[in-house]
């Protein structure tokens, strides 16, 4: 496939030589990386020095370009030999639905409203992460895995994953073990959101057994541009600079796609948790009439949706506390009543009071 | 090595070496080191064990509930005992009482009242008279009663000065719904209004994780109507709550309950009424429910209003006096 005209890489070279090269018929870069200086000045009729300025700018355009690495392709059964590792979350029916658990090189999602169990499950997550049973019959011990939890709303309760870890684990010193394991960072403000996941990629780089990345939640700080509802409320994004609406796309955007690079390269689990939102659908948002219907949806619109691979919904309505998978790749949808599989969690009997050292004095009244 | 290593390099060394941070400089701890949070007592055992041991630090917490329900008698009952010390489950520390209601809310006067019957009682130790002047000298009132929403904002702002230097550990806005007037009749999505609001309640969150404060909001609740199927799905993300016999939900919408840590209602129970001359109170019993929160599963429990503040009644009491 021959470009007519010259590639962009190539345009930075001073005019003559620009003549002379689309004269001579070399159209892109990687045309000219190949060859010698001699061999390009007696292509293109210019002095060895301009052809080597030239090969020098086209190679280091074609670095960028991504050139010259072999691709390998697998076969269907190379995957299904080897399967990807999953990290059991110790919801029994979930896990067996899932085919082990959480698949790790992926993003995974978990969404639902305020005070449904989100932070919860991501907390028996980081727990679940470190302690493994696979391998012992018996009392499960901690790995060596770390997991880095990235708070952005200030949700996360220490006590509350030693609790957890001590049901998992049965002692003491291996809760501690345990907690010791999880690195924390907290997050204030949606600057720190967008560097700190830039940054994800060297510091996981430096801590190789960080298996797990939990970022809770995405939304909080994202959703600060007023309704998540882009589709239908377009009129308001109007009114407030279309360009900061782009810029924020923008930075999300690149966002996504560094969490799913992430995941895909590193082969580590992403588990993110997101709020919801309402979005209308059909005709316009001032008939509310009965053609206006409203659903609700994951926020942060369709942008995200399309990033997760696998997306639950966790529900807290007066008496029921479930989980939905909405989306799996493995698996079809499925309710799971947490109250009921997850006794250690969210059992009405088990569940500990995370008690204060310090008790007030009786008072008379 | 090289006998002269350039700024440059060194810095870069510096940041390898320092696992602890990342390259953005955002500090990474590990979750064994975090300093457990402490909490702030009611002041009454019976509520503090439905709170789990009182109100938390370093999250924000939501009071909400109808009007007359006692809010702001807890409010005051707060700003004196966050005056206490740690052993006896307060923060030893003075605190922030941002009025946006007027006079609904705490006044110099009322405050004055409360900090007096509490001193004669002994609860503040010490010379009755002194120690409730001292107490009220604990205490920063600002008043912040315009129909702007940035006005709160930048009370917050300010107030930083107040937590850098003046141990302030207890910030009371009361009522957050009143300082966002113009939401409930802008609706949702008005998203000027909704950035405001979530620039103050991230504003909040900042200050109770960066020095371990107690942020405390009250708020309204406002009649649920059932709406067209539109509207309906988007009050689905909050749940509606009973109060005094009727369905309401808290005001200031779901991207509010979202920012919001810890929840708390308050309602009044229509049906109920105690002995009064038992127990020195006007006979309506009201409700604490924990709607949501990290730190402890959904709990109930009934509390009386008297001089004396608030009061959580135990349930053999209450099914008792109620008959």
């Amino acid at each position: 496939m021959l470009a007519t005209c010259l590639d962009a890489h190539l345009v930075a070279c001073p005019p003559r030589l620009r003549r002379a090269l689309v004269e001579a018929g070399f159209n892109n870069v990687h045309d000219v990386c190949h060859l010698s200086a001699m061999d390009l000045a007696k292509e293109i009729g210019a002095s060895p020095e301009d052809a080597q300025q030239v090969i020098d700018l086209a190679k280091s355009k074609a670095v960028g370009a991504c050139m010259g690495a072999p691709i390998t392709f697998r076969t269907a059964l190379d995957l299904f030999e080897k399967p990807c590792e999953r990290i059991p979350l110790g919801i029994p029916r979930l896990d067996a639905s899932l085919g082990g658990g959480i698949r790790a090189g992926q993003v995974t999602e978990i969404c639902g409203p305020p005070g449904a169990g989100k932070t919860q499950i991501s907390m028996l997550l980081s727990a679940a992460a470190i302690a493994s049973r696979r391998n012992q019959p018996g009392v499960p011990t901690c790995t060596d895995r770390e997991v880095l939890y990235v708070d952005t709303e200030g949700s996360f309760v220490p006590e509350r994953v030693e609790e957890i870890a001590l049901g998992i684990l049965g002692s003491e010193a291996a809760a501690r073990q345990l907690l010791s394991q999880i690195q924390y960072v907290r997050v204030h403000s949606q600057v720190e959101q967008l560097a700190l996941v830039a940054d994800l990629a060297s510091h996981l780089d430096r801590h190789r057994s960080i298996k797990v990345v939990i970022l809770d939640s995405i939304a909080f700080h994202m959703r600060s541009g007023g309704s998540s509802s882009l589709g239908s409320d377009g009129s308001s994004f109007a009114n407030h600079g279309s360009s900061d609406f782009s810029k924020r796309q923008h930075a999300m955007a690149t966002m996504f796609h560094l969490l799913t690079e992430l995941a895909a390269s590193r082969g580590c689990c992403v588990w993110v948790t997101n709020h919801i939102t309402v979005r209308s659908s059909g005709s316009g948002g001032a008939e509310a009439g009965a053609g206006a219907m409203a659903k609700v949806v994951p926020a942060l619109g369709d942008l995200w949706a399309h990033v997760p691979a696998e997306r639950f919904f966790v529900y807290n309505t007066n008496d029921f506390r479930g989980l939905l998978v909405h989306k799996s790749p493995s698996c079809p949808q499925i309710l799971i009543d947490l109250s009921q599989e997850c006794g250690v969690l969210f059992g009405t009997g088990s569940q500990r009071v995370v008690q204060e050292a310090q008790q007030p004095p009786a008072e008379e009244t | 090595m090289e006998a002269h290593v350039g700024p440059r390099r060194s810095a870069k060394r510096l940041r390898t070496a320092e696992s602890s941070s990342t390259a953005s400089g955002l500090k990474v701890l590990r979750a064994s080191d975090l300093a457990p949070t402490r909490s702030l007592t009611t002041g009454c055992p019976l509520l503090d064990e439905a709170l789990c041991g009182g109100l938390r630090t370093g999250c924000v917490n939501e009071l909400v509930g109808e009007s007359n329900c006692g809010k702001t008698q807890l409010c005051l009952q707060l700003l004196l005992t966050s005056q206490w010390t740690s052993e006896n489950g307060g923060l030893g520390c003075k605190s922030l009482y941002i009025n946006t209601e007027g006079s609904g809310g705490v006044t110099a006067t009322r405050l004055r009242e409360f900090a007096e019957f509490h001193a004669s009682r002994g609860f503040l130790g010490g010379d009755a008279a002194q120690a409730s002047l001292a107490s009220m000298d604990n205490i920063f009132i600002e008043r912040c009663t315009t129909d702007d929403p940035h006005a709160l904002l930048s009370v917050l702002a300010r107030a930083r000065t107040l937590l850098e230097n003046h141990n302030v550990r207890l910030i009371v806005v009361d009522s957050i719904a009143n300082a966002f007037k113009a939401f409930s009749s802008a609706g949702s999505h008005h998203s000027h209004l909704t950035q405001v609001l979530y620039s103050t309640v991230a504003l909040l969150k900042k200050y109770a994780s960066d020095y371990g404060a107690c942020v405390v909001l009250t708020n309204h609740v406002a009649d649920h109507i059932d709406r067209m199927p539109a509207q309906r799905a988007a009050q689905a993300v909050t749940e509606t709550l009973r109060t005094s016999g009727k369905v309401v939900r808290p005001s200031l919408g779901a991207s509010f309950a979202q920012g919001v840590t810890c929840r708390f209602f308050v309602s009044r129970i229509s049906s109920a009424r105690l002995n009064e001359n038992r127990y020195d109170t006007s006979g309506c019993v009201r409700e604490l429910e924990v709607v949501f929160s990290p730190y402890q599963s959904k709990r109930k429990t009934k509390y009386i209003i008297n001089q004396s503040g608030v009061w959580g009644i135990p349930e053999e009491v209450y099914r008792e006096g109620h008959e």
